[in-house]
């Protein structure tokens, strides 16, 4: 049949729900807290890309929808619709974070030195088929001292622009204190301020935004930086203290991975040539979340230089990047469109009919 | 599924409602205007209705009388779907009846039977910005209405006349309001232009992935934009009647008969159908 | 003190909030309809529960009022929305508990946030309280949300005031918004497009 109206839609929803229930049925059921230490990484990208810190709920998401990313982003940013914003965080030093990994592109010494922490980055990418046979759902409970360790440790350093700074290569940028935009509780407008680009970008699809960071760096666009600092590891968010404005109180940790990236830039100055000087593009992702950070950076300083690629157009950059965005207008072409295309068929065959 | 120890009556925070609420008012006061509004994300995709269940949740309340469609039927699934979760979350009665309804939201279409001025309609919009089609950018979209600039609009309608003889666009075609700002009535077909112009009931549009919220006040000025020599067309469903209710002059679908393979027609509006039949039965 | 938190704490975020709004926005709709809230306004304390009622429907910590010579007011609404003073040209909402004289009215309808033509929505919307809505002075209205033209009665402040905002030819689509409010709880609106005839 031609266009026939979907009838009997309520029927119709039910009967695919319950399908929906029965291809999610599975012989080994899977528990949110096993979701949550076996698929860490996976979390990570859930709550990135909801802009939502929960691993519990992030798990919880993943295990609702069969381990879709866009549904379980969907799941968290819908929930989080529905919650009250009773207090906003101080600023969070990321400076003073709690490191698991830490490592510099720019210098083989840096204070605090290089520390690899966990990543795949030199692992062989070989399938371990030792991993199908194992099956200790229980494993034991006693202390681990290896994991005690990777996980308590207590490393801070300094950052390596730092050292930058004191030699004045990097840029000038003055200490900008102005509230940050809101782009979850606003919409964006252009030119977007740098608060609202990095929110948008935290946020952003991790496809989306790897794509227009590499091809800004293959060459449509002109970043191709120095990887000055990447950093993961836990930072401490403050609230002011209810009571006392004065004070503040902690509330607990997150997860973070930073990246402060570098390319060269020009100062212009009132000599005969202008100043070079490194600028920077900043990544700062819930999570490890490495790739996604270091995109991040990448995008950011696009937007800073001027040209007619994609990577430099900030309106294209910023709007077409969120993961809810995008799958929910590419999914509702799904939806009947009926009643417009008679409109469509009536200009077509009034054509014809001429 | 959604209990009230977890979500509030409405699904959203007071907080969201309250600046959506702020938004429709200002909506109201210009009217044609897009007015940006922070949009929450809802559990339906954004691109299916979003901008108008956020209004529909931002001002319904536990007395009102809830109508859904979608390309003017209320069984779509879309439809049922978002009634379904409105009544999950507020427990208002729904309806089929257009009458019987105090808010009705809407996909596409507006219902046959002229509202009234104690009724709103709610429009679902995908992309609010009737500009878009001559220019990408919001940025400078959004200094053409601030200067009203529309000479690039009406270039193109004119050189879309220039080519076909009449202008081609079909559904969700331009209007203008007041005079002064150019309007996406949503993807209403041209048939439904007319009945935002000088109408007793009060039109809310919401863009939930655009994030923006416009409205027609009652008795408001809205005008389809065309050329002095070429009138504005609507469908021409001439000579065509509904093999359900008889119904000519309206809004028809068409589908094919599956016994005979002829096209046949059927009122897009699927509750004044089922009025109108179970009126004459 | 104890009686009027409690008074304060009858009037419902959700649902009270939810039927106020429908009332206002269906006054800004209809300009120079009349709608009532006393219902919704009776559960505050005070003289000025109708005011109270409108700002506890609209503000929160994430706009800014202006409340002209009322601490009482001021305090109120800060309490009970969160929502903060600001400077008149700066104010989101203007409440003016009472009647005001020309030069005092022109000045805040002159100082307040009209908006930009790219963001006219950033204006400000003023709540007017005055004794009754309903009075002697004839005033024929016209604009969207009314049918050809509106006549009506009414307290001869509210022609004032808004053959003043006229005579300050703000243009259009800049503007204020205004919202009269009276002690029995009846409200009126009149947007920007709403002009005397």
């Amino acid at each position: 049949m031609a266009y026939v109206a979907v009838t009997g839609g309520k029927e119709a929803i039910e009967q695919s729900l319950k399908l929906l229930e029965i291809f999610r049925q599975s012989k080994e059921d899977i528990s949110v807290s096993c979701i949550k230490e076996n698929m860490g990484l996976l979390v990570d990208k859930i709550m990135s890309e909801a802009g939502f810190y929960s691993e519990d709920y992030a798990a919880l998401a993943l295990k609702q929808c069969e381990g879709s990313v866009e549904e379980a982003v969907f799941l968290l940013r819908a929930y989080r619709s529905t919650l009250p914003r009773n207090y906003y965080s101080l600023p969070v030093d990321t400076g003073k974070m709690r490191i698991l990994r830490r490592i510099s592109a720019a210098f083989k010494d840096i204070p605090g030195g290089q520390i690899l922490g966990p990543t795949y980055d030199y692992s062989h990418r070989l399938l371990d088929f030792s991993l199908m046979e194992s099956n200790d759902t229980q494993k034991a409970q006693e202390p681990n001292e290896e994991a005690e360790k990777a996980d308590g440790s207590d490393i801070h350093c300094s950052r390596v622009t730092d050292l930058l700074k004191e030699e004045n290569l990097l840029e000038d940028v003055a200490e900008d204190n102005t509230p940050p935009f809101d782009v979850t509780s606003s919409l964006l407008t252009f030119p977007a301020p740098r608060s609202a680009r990095l929110q948008t970008f935290a946020r952003s699809d991790a496809g989306f935004l790897g794509g227009v960071a590499y091809s800004s760096m293959r060459g449509y666009g002109a970043v191709h930086p120095t990887v000055s600092e990447l950093r993961s590891g836990y930072a401490e968010v403050c609230i002011p203290y209810p009571l006392d404005e004065e004070e503040e109180i902690c509330i607990g940790e997150i997860l973070v991975t930073e990246v402060e990236a570098l390319v060269p830039s020009h100062t212009e100055t009132d000599e005969e040539f202008d100043k070079m000087t490194l600028s920077g593009g900043y990544g700062l992702i819930f999570g490890r979340n490495e790739n996604k950070a270091i995109a991040m950076s990448i995008a950011d300083a696009g937007l800073e230089t001027e040209g007619s690629t994609p990577s430099q157009d900030e309106e294209f950059v910023l709007t077409h990047g969120d993961c809810l965005e995008m799958s929910g207008f590419i999914s509702h072409l799904k939806l009947p469109h009926y009643v417009t295309f008679q409109s469509k068929l009536d200009r077509v065959r009034e054509k014809e009919d001429e | 599924m959604i209990d009230a120890k977890h979500y509030n009556f409405a699904f959203l925070d007071e907080g969201s409602k309250r600046e959506i609420r702020r938004s429709i008012l200002k909506a109201v006061a210009i009217p044609g205007y897009q007015v940006p509004f922070g949009s929450r994300e809802l559990p339906i995709g954004r691109g299916w209705g979003t901008g108008g269940i956020q209004i529909t949740l931002s001002i319904i309340g536990k007395e009102d009388v809830l109508k859904v469609i979608d390309q003017g039927s209320d069984d779509s699934v879309n439809a049922v779907n978002i009634k379904k979760l409105v009544e999950e979350c507020t427990g208002v009665e729904l309806t089929t009846d257009s009458e019987a309804a105090t808010i009705i939201q809407s996909r596409h279409r507006i219902p046959e039977i002229p509202m009234r001025n104690d009724q709103i309609l709610v429009l679902q919009v995908p992309t609010p910005e009737p500009l878009r089609i001559v220019e990408p950018k919001e940025s400078v979209t959004k200094q053409m209405h601030a200067e009203a600039e529309y000479s690039g609009m009406w270039l193109s309608l004119f050189e879309d006349l220039t080519q076909y003889g009449e202008i081609s666009i079909s559904s969700e075609y331009p209007v203008m309001v007041e005079g002064r700002y150019v309007m996406n009535p949503s993807p209403i077909p041209r048939y439904d232009n007319q009945k935002l112009n000088n109408s007793d009931t009060l039109y809310l549009f919401g863009a939930g992935r655009e994030k923006k919220i416009y409205a027609i006040p009652p008795h408001t000025d809205v005008e389809s934009m065309c050329f002095e020599d070429v009138p504005f067309k609507t469908e021409d469903f001439e000579g065509k009647r509904c093999r359900l209710c008889g119904a000519q002059g309206v809004y028809l679908d068409e589908m094919i008969d599956e016994s005979t393979g002829e096209k046949v027609y059927e009122c897009s509006d699927t509750g004044f159908c089922r009025g109108r039949r179970e009126r004459g039965a | 003190m104890v009686k009027e938190l409690k008074l304060a704490y009858e009037f419902d975020f959700v649902f009270d909030g939810q039927n106020v709004f429908r009332k206002l926005l269906h006054a800004l709709a209809n300009p120079g309809t009349t709608g009532n809230i006393a219902h919704q306004a009776g559960k505050f304390a005070g003289n000025h529960q109708a005011l109270t009622a409108l700002g506890c429907t609209l503000l929160d910590n994430e706009e800014k009022m202006y409340v002209e010579k009322n601490p009482n007011l001021s305090a109120d609404l800060h309490s009970l929305t969160l929502c903060h003073e600001a400077d008149l040209d700066e104010a989101d909402y203007i409440f003016l508990s009472s009647e005001m004289n020309y030069g005092s009215m022109e000045q805040i309808l002159k100082n307040v946030k009209h908006g930009t033509y790219a963001d006219p929505q950033q204006s400000a919307t003023v709540f007017l309280q005055c004794t009754q809505l309903t009075g002697n002075e004839t005033m024929t209205l016209k604009g969207p949300g009314i049918k050809d033209s509106l006549t009506v009665s009414v307290y001869p402040y509210i022609k004032k005031v808004i053959a003043l905002r006229q005579s300050l030819q703000i243009e259009y689509p800049l503007g204020v918004d205004l919202v009269f409010a009276d002690l029995a709880g009846n409200i009126m609106g009149i947007p920007r497009l709403c002009s005397l005839i």
